[in-house]
Formats: C-alpha cells, structure tokens, sequence
C-alpha cells in the first residue's frame, strides 16, 4: 500500500456536510444515552441489566464490528491505490460482518423477547432495546448502503466522486463502532457490573 | 380479520366532528381544490412543475417556503381568532362555541403551526432567498438537499392539514406533554399526526442546518472572511450552529413518545417505570434553543435594516457577532426555567434562574448596537424600519416580562398562567414576526423587482403594534390576576370577560393589518411597474444590491471580490471594484423531481405511521432510498448558461 | 493514513476492547475483583474513553495538526455540547426524581390500581 497524503474529511463542502451530518447523529444518540442514564434503573420489578446481558455474545458482536471497521479502512485504501478488486473483496468482507453482527443483535433480541424480556415491560427494558436497536438501524442502513457502493463500483472506474462516497461510508462505519465502544461500555459493561 | 388490519385505524367516523370543524374542512378542501382547478384551467401545471417545483434555485425554493408559509399563517391565526372569541364566550357565563375537546385542539394546533410551519418556513424561505446572494455565492452547497429539505417541511404541512380533514388533531399542548400524550390518554390519531408532521419537517430542518451551515463555512466568495461576512450571515452561522445541535434532540425524543404510542414501550409512561418528566426536560433542552433559533435571524435582520436605513455602518460589529455567538451557547444552560414549578431544588432553579437572566446581557448588548448606529445616522423610516422601531418597542417589553419569569420565586406565581401566554406571544411577535415581516419588506424588491406599497406597510405596521398591545396586555393583566392558559370558560364571577373583549378588539386590528398585508401584496403586484425598484432602491450596503433586481438565476454573473466589510458601499464609495474580468458560462444546477417524490414518499409514511397501515411503511422507505440510490448514478446535474446570454 | 496505521489502530482497540471484558468476566464470576465496583466503573469508562480516542486518531484521523484539525475541533465542540445536555439532564432529573418520586415502583403500583391497568 502507497502512503497517501490524508485529506482532511472537511476540506470540501461534501466532506463538511457529512461530517456535519454525523455531529447531528452524535447529538442524536447522547439523547438516547441520556434517556438510558435516567431510566435504565425503572426496572418496574422486571429484570435490570445483569440479569439478561450475555458478555459472551456481545464481545463477539465487538470484536466482529471492530474487525468489519478495520477491512472498511483497509477497503478506501486500496481504492485510494487504485486497487479496486481488493477494495470490492474488503468491502464485501465488510458487509458480511456487519450482517453477522447484525444476526447476532436480532438473536439475541429474539431470545430476549422469548424469555418474556419485550421492551414493554419497562422503561429500562425500552431504553435499552431503542438504543442498541437504533444502533442497529444505522448499521442496516449501512449495509445498504454498502451493497449500493459495490453494485455501483463493480462496473465503473474510481472516480473521484466515487472516492468522496466511499470516504463517506467509511466514516459513517467508524462513526458507528465509536459508539458501539460507548453502547458496550455504558449498557453492557457497566450494566453487568451494577 | 386479514382485510380490517390492512386498513389500520381507518374509519368513516373520522370525517365528521361537528359544524364548527366541517368549516374548517371545506376551507381546506375548498381552497386546495380551488387552487388546484385554476392551475388546470389556466393550462399552468406543467409551467409549475417544471419552473418552480422541481427547481433547484435556492431563490425559487424560499418563495415557495414563504408562499406556504404565508398560507399556514392564515390557518394559525384563524386558530388564533377562534380561541379569542371562544374566551370572550366562555368568560361571561356561557358554554362559547368550542367543546372542551375541540378548544384543546385548537390551541395545539395554534401552537405547532404558528412555531414549526410559519416561523421556521418564513425563516428558511427568507435565508434561501437572500444567504447566497450576501456571500457572493450562486447557490448554496448543496441544491438537491435544499429541494428535499423544502418537500420534507411540506410533507409536515401536508399532514398537519390532513388532520383537519379526516382524523383530530392532537388535544395536548404545542409540546404534548406525557402522560396526556401517551396512548392511554390520547388513544386517537391526533397526537401521532402531531409527533409525523413534527418529526419529518425536522427532519427537513436538520438538513437544512447542514446546508446552510456548508454554504456559509464554504461557498463566501473571495476575499470575504468570516469577520467581512454581513451580519445577517452572521446570524445564520449562529443559529444553524443551534439548529444543527438540538433538532436532533428533538427527533431522539419524539421517537421516543412515538415507540411509546405505537410499540408499547415505557419511556414517558405513568407506570412501568416511565418517567414523564424526562420527556419535558429533553424537549425544553430543545425548545429553548429552538426560540433562539427563530429569533436570531431576525436579529440579523434588524442588524441589516438599521445599519442601511441610518446610512451608517452597524456600530459594534465585532461585538455583536460576540453576542451571536454568546447567545447561541448559553440558550443551552436555561432549558430548566420551563419547567422550575416541576418540583427541582433550589440549587437546579437557583443555577438555570441565573443563566435565564445572564443571557439577556448579550441581548441587551445588541440592542444598544443598533441605538448606536441610528444616533448621528441619517435615518430614513421606510416600512423596514418602521418594522424595527415596532420591535424595538415590543421586544423590550417581552424581554423584561422573561427577565422577571427568570426568577423562580416570580415563576411559581405565574406559571401556565396566561401572564406567560403574554410573554412568549411579546417576545415571538415582536422579535420574530415583526423581524421576519421587516426581511420580507426589505429583501422582496431584490427578489421580485417591486418594492411594496409604502403607505399601505406603514398602515400595516401600525395595525399590527396597535392591535399586538391591545390585544395582549389584558393578556398580561389576566395572568396576574390568576387565570390559567388553555382554558375555554371562566366563572363569570371572576370578570374576566372585559379583558377578553378587549383582547379580542386587538385581535382583530391584528387581522386588520394582515389583510392590509395581504391587499398591499396584491396591489403591489398589480402596480409593479410603478413600484419598480432597480437594483439598490434603499442605498444598501451588502452584495445582494449590487445584482439587477429581480436577481437572475444564477445571482452574479461575475463572482465578485471583496476586500471589505459592506463592500457593496465601499464600492460605491470609490473602493475597488466587485467585479472585473471575462464573462464565463456558468453551471447552474438542473431541475430534479427528487425532492417532490421524496416528500410526497415522507408524508405518505407519516399517514401509514398515524393509520397504522404498516404495509404503507415499507413502500415508502422503498421509494425514498431507491430514489436517492437512483440519484447517484445521474452524472449530468447541472446546465450551462453561456457567457455571452450574460448581461454586464 | 496507511495501512500500517489501521493495523495499529485496529491492534490497541483490540487490547483495549479484551481488557475491558476480561476485568468485568472477573468481576462477575466466581473469582470476584480486587477493585471495587466503583473503582470498576472508573477503569471501564477510562478504556471506553482510550479507545474512542485511538479509533479517533487512527480510523477518523482526527488530529490537531493542519487541515484535519477542523474535524477535530467540530467533534470537540460538539461533545462539549452534547456533554452538557447529558449531564444537565442527568443533573435535573437526578434532582426531580429525588424531590418527587416516591419510589418507581410504588408509583406502578399506585397508578395501575387506580387505573385498573394491568399488562400481560
């Protein structure tokens, strides 16, 4: 791999407005962890965090997004050195972590639900499953679209706006294992401490 | 079974709610159809769709904002006449003509109108028009966004219009304050037509912020530091800074009430360990921003309009962007003065009592500024200015009737009593409104080429301050005698009614005004060539006057170069030049029926959301990415305009 | 922005990450902790910080040298920002809930007697 001179993600109006556009999500998700902070003791004599949390489950769930976020940056390097086959093969690899974290999430919520654990049952239980399952939303939609990125690059050369999206959607994924880091911490770390 | 969950909550029985509602049904319905069948008669629908509703031209956009803007504020103020006439009914021993139920959903809507759809309409329609233009920019970063952004805002129009129609509106407060708003309590579609119509214009607004925010950080011409920026620039770069910062609080949370009402979840219910309070603080940790938001455009507005009109540059620049920027972040330490009667210590109410007050200081700093650049100024009182001497007025007393709120001791007296009615309505109509009416009064000759009727702007100024005291300090009166806000009847022993009565006098001098707006606007149109203003008709000093009036499409045919602040004045008072060189072709962006589809695409998902329709979901998500999937493979998004069609 | 650094980047997130985990499986099993709970919780959220700044630096780039140093800033900003809305809100409703709770529990209880609700 070459070494490329880094361009700031805010050098250019596009890079800017993205960057702006994660600031909001940002804001977006301490509102959900604030919420979670205030409620994740109304347990409404249901069950409270380390009564449910599998520290098994979510360190694999960890280690496979941290992994997914590793190939994602390896992937825009590749693209940046002109190498698009490797940086299709890493982005693929990418997608199929992301779903298996995915999987694992909607598992482990679907056990959750079996065992009488709904979200309706308290507010702890409805801050925790908003705030890991919005988590998860954003993850969803970045399988998206990273399946639109590689349908669009599989027939077409890089070009720079081609980079632009991919230096995007590589931002939006770390962004989003930052706060998978935070989400693993606070609720799941901390959780089956109390 | 399979066939009724298909049609969700849908049912007849949500047509029908009585006379008084049927009114205002026809009216909609009425008006809509009516608009629409002098579209097709006229043979104008394809001139519509393909000059102004699939523009891309940030000018065109905020006409159309401030067009529906303008139609909403009819609707909110005709809200506004229903509750004066009802308390005036209702306070001297009768029923009025309003349920309870009915009244509740009338002042909601009031609310909600008047803050998300007129306020934020007239100010994104306003900034569209003329932010560009004062950066010396052609457009602003990113035109497809603007066009989504405006559909999105539409689409909350759309809904909150739907309500009246078919379905309830909800019967909650502008804010919809759990537990009220919880499905226990509010089991119909009106609180969800709220929280969609809400959550998908701010949505739009968010976006909106990004735009604004990249255009201002990026797209000023060459030359124009952030510090030789107009003023008003200034004040966008502080409130979208604001914007950009809280709405998402707002989405968060009303996300939140939705989950509750539509999952069953237990976030601000009454039991299961819900915590309605959490709600009121999170949506004051947005609604106190989101006043600033509304009020600090104006003030840059003010900052334009007073330099101009006093023919003297605005005294205390550097201090007053200081104050922008000083205001943007201390309205995120008082969110709490909303709430001091919820029940937090002393030490809570005590901290946010004082930062209420310390963020008057700032205020009061810009409020000497403009003083100090009317004194030795030539002063011409144009209506702008008229505007700004209305505010000057207003605003004062609004904010020393906030500096005594701020005081929690005050506050437990007055709370929710119509003393607070008083106050917000001073404060929103004599900073926002009287500012916005001011921008509309001063920037529409740039945009449209005619100036407004003088005589008939002074005549609705003086109507609109007239009526505004008339109608508003009984208001006051009211709340210190202890009548509470959102109340139809009143025991008639408590002789509230003369007040009411002469509250609804000034109402209707209010309506005076605006249908002295609403004549001024027709006969300007109809007298526009005598009313034809050039390109600087009120001797200005930003770059927006040194274009032809109306502006073309792409602004500037040259990119101009500043060196200095007001450095259209400067030019015209021997400085250097703004514009030299070549004509050049200029790229302009292409139409595109994005935005539409993905706004019509939102509202369809609010509707499906509301009715429970849940197959509707699906669909409509399906529509919006794939559209805007289907975006990134259109190469060609713009067109040239070649240099020699280039006028000098 | 090499190849190199998002190995390394990747390599102190994954010391970082299994660190974190291995103290609280010890804490929670059999074996228990020397650190008390609070104590814990501290090293937790230090690690939870550690690593959002190395996947910063490292994943983001963010750094306040030259051009990157814009993001940078921005994300400071609104951290601050986002700080104060957590914390205030935590902060005041720490504070209510104290002064006019009485108990979430007794409240569930209260309401769904008087309400008749009663969830299955």
């Amino acid at each position: 791999m070459s070494r490329q001179k880094y361009e700031s993600p805010t050098t250019n109006a596009v890079g800017l407005g993205f960057w702006v556009y994660l600031m909001t999500d940002l804001m977006l998700f301490a509102t959900l962890f604030a919420t979670y902070g205030v409620l994740r003791g109304n347990t409404a004599g249901g069950p409270a965090g380390h009564d449910i949390f599998s520290l098994k489950l979510v360190f694999a769930e960890t280690i496979i997004l941290l992994v997914s976020s590793l190939t994602a940056g390896l992937a825009l390097l590749s693209a940046h050195a002109g190498r698009k086959t490797r940086m299709l093969q890493l982005l693929v690899i990418t997608g199929v972590l992301g779903a298996l974290f995915l999987g694992l999430e909607i598992n482990e919520f679907r056990v959750l639900l079996a065992d009488g654990h709904s979200w309706q049952n308290s507010a702890f239980l409805s801050s925790y499953f908003t705030l890991v399952g919005t988590h998860g939303l954003h993850i969803f939609a970045g399988l998206i679209w990273l399946v639109a990125t590689v349908w669009y690059a599989l027939k077409r050369p890089l070009s720079p706006r081609f980079m632009q999206r991919l230096t995007m959607f590589s931002l939006f994924w770390h962004f989003l294992d930052l706060v998978w880091v935070c989400i693993f911490s606070i609720v799941y770390l901390m959780g089956v401490l109390a | 079974m399979i066939f009724a969950s298909w049609l969700g909550k849908l049912d007849w029985s949500y047509f029908w709610h009585g006379w008084v509602q049927f009114g205002g049904q026809i009216a909609t319905v009425g008006g809509a159809l009516t608009v629409l069948a002098a579209l097709i008669y006229f043979k104008k629908l394809g001139w519509l769709y393909r000059n102004w509703l699939t523009s891309l031209d940030a000018k065109k956009i905020g006409v159309m904002y401030i067009v529906v803007s303008v139609v909403m504020l009819l609707r909110g103020f005709g809200d506004a006449i229903m509750m004066r006439l009802q308390q005036i009914l209702g306070s001297g021993g009768g029923h009025g003509f309003l349920s309870g139920d009915h009244f509740q959903q009338v002042f909601t809507a009031h609310g909600t109108i008047m803050i998300f759809f007129v306020a934020m309409g007239l100010m994104f329609g306003i900034i569209n028009l003329i932010l560009p233009l004062q950066l010396g920019a052609r457009d602003v970063a990113f035109p497809l966004l603007n066009s989504i952004a405006f559909y999105l805002y539409l689409a909350g129009v759309i809904l909150v219009n739907l309500s009246l129609v078919f379905g309830e509106f909800g019967a909650v407060g502008w804010l919809a304050y759990p537990p009220l708003s919880e499905l226990a309590y509010s089991p119909g579609p009106g609180v969800d037509y709220w929280l969609w119509s809400i959550q998908i214009a701010g949505i739009g607004s968010t976006l909106s912020g990004i735009n604004f925010l990249v255009t201002i950080l990026k797209k000023r011409c060459k030359g124009m530091t952030l510090m030789k920026m107009p003023i008003f620039s200034w004040s966008i770069l502080a409130t979208m800074i604001l914007l950009l910062l809280v709405f998402p609080i707002l989405t968060a949370t009303l996300f939140m009430l939705s989950l509750d009402r539509s999952m069953g979840m237990h976030f601000f219910t009454a039991d299961m360990g819900g915590n309605a309070m959490m709600y009121i603080n999170l949506i004051w940790a947005w609604g106190h921003p989101e006043v600033y938001v509304l009020v600090l455009p104006a003030f840059g507005m003010y900052s334009e309009i007073v330099a101009t009109f006093s023919r003297k540059r605005l005294f205390g620049y550097t201090s007053m962007v200081w104050a922008l920027m000083a205001i943007c972040v201390l309205s995120f330490f008082v969110w709490a003065h909303h709430f001091f009667t919820m029940g937090a210590g002393g030490n809570v109410n005590a901290f946010f009592g004082i930062m209420t007050m310390v963020i008057a200081i700032p205020t009061g700093v810009k409020v000497f500024n403009w003083l100090f650049t009317m004194y030795q100024g030539r002063v011409h009182f144009d209506t702008p200015m008229w505007w700004f001497m209305a505010f000057a007025t207003t605003f004062l007393i609004g904010g020393g009737t906030g500096v005594m709120l701020a005081v929690p001791a005050i506050d437990f007296q007055v709370h929710n009593s119509l003393f607070l009615v008083a106050h917000f309505h001073n404060t929103i109509i004599g900073g926002v409104v009287f500012g916005y009416l001011a921008g509309i009064a001063y920037w529409l000759p740039k945009i449209f080429g005619f100036k407004l009727h003088e005589r008939l702007g002074k005549a609705a100024v003086y109507c609109w301050v007239t009526g505004f005291f008339t109608a508003f300090m009984p208001i006051y009166l009211l709340g210190f005698m202890g009548a509470t806000r959102r109340m139809e009847q009143f025991d008639p022993a408590l002789q509230y009614q003369g007040l009411f009565i002469i509250s609804g006098i000034g109402t209707a001098i209010i309506g005076l005004g605006v249908l002295l707006q609403v004549v001024q606007l027709g006969y300007s149109i109809w007298k526009r060539k005598e009313l034809a203003a050039g390109h600087d008709p009120w001797h200005g000093r930003t770059l927006e006057w040194s274009v032809p009036s109306p502006a073309p499409e792409y602004n500037f045919a040259r990119l101009p170069v500043v060196t200095e602040r007001d450095a259209f004045w400067v030019a015209k008072h021997g400085g250097p030049a703004l514009y030299s060189g070549p004509f050049k072709d200029i790229e302009v962006p292409k139409e595109s029926g994005v935005g539409l589809v993905v706004g019509l695409a939102a509202a369809v998902f609010g509707f499906g959301v509301i009715w429970q329709l849940w197959w509707l979901l699906p669909i409509a998500l399906a529509v919006i990415i794939g559209t805007l999937i289907k975006q990134t493979y259109v190469e060609e998004t713009e067109r040239i305009i070649p240099a020699k069609e280039l006028k000098a | 922005m090499t190849s190199k650094a998002y190995l390394t980047g990747f390599m102190m997130s994954l010391s970082l990450t299994v660190t974190a985990f291995i103290l609280v499986y010890g804490a929670t099993s059999v074996g228990g902790s020397p650190l008390s709970q609070g104590w814990l919780i501290a090293v937790i959220a230090s690690l939870a910080v550690c690593q959002l700044v190395v996947q910063g630096m490292y994943f983001l780039h963010l750094s306040s040298k030259g051009k990157p140093g814009r993001s940078l800033q921005i994300m400071l900003f609104v951290l601050v920002m986002a700080a104060i809305v957590v914390g205030g809100s935590i902060w005041v409703m720490h504070n209510l809930n104290y002064r006019m709770m009485p108990g979430e529990q007794k409240v569930t209880e209260t309401i769904q007697d008087k309400e008749n609700i009663h969830h299955h």
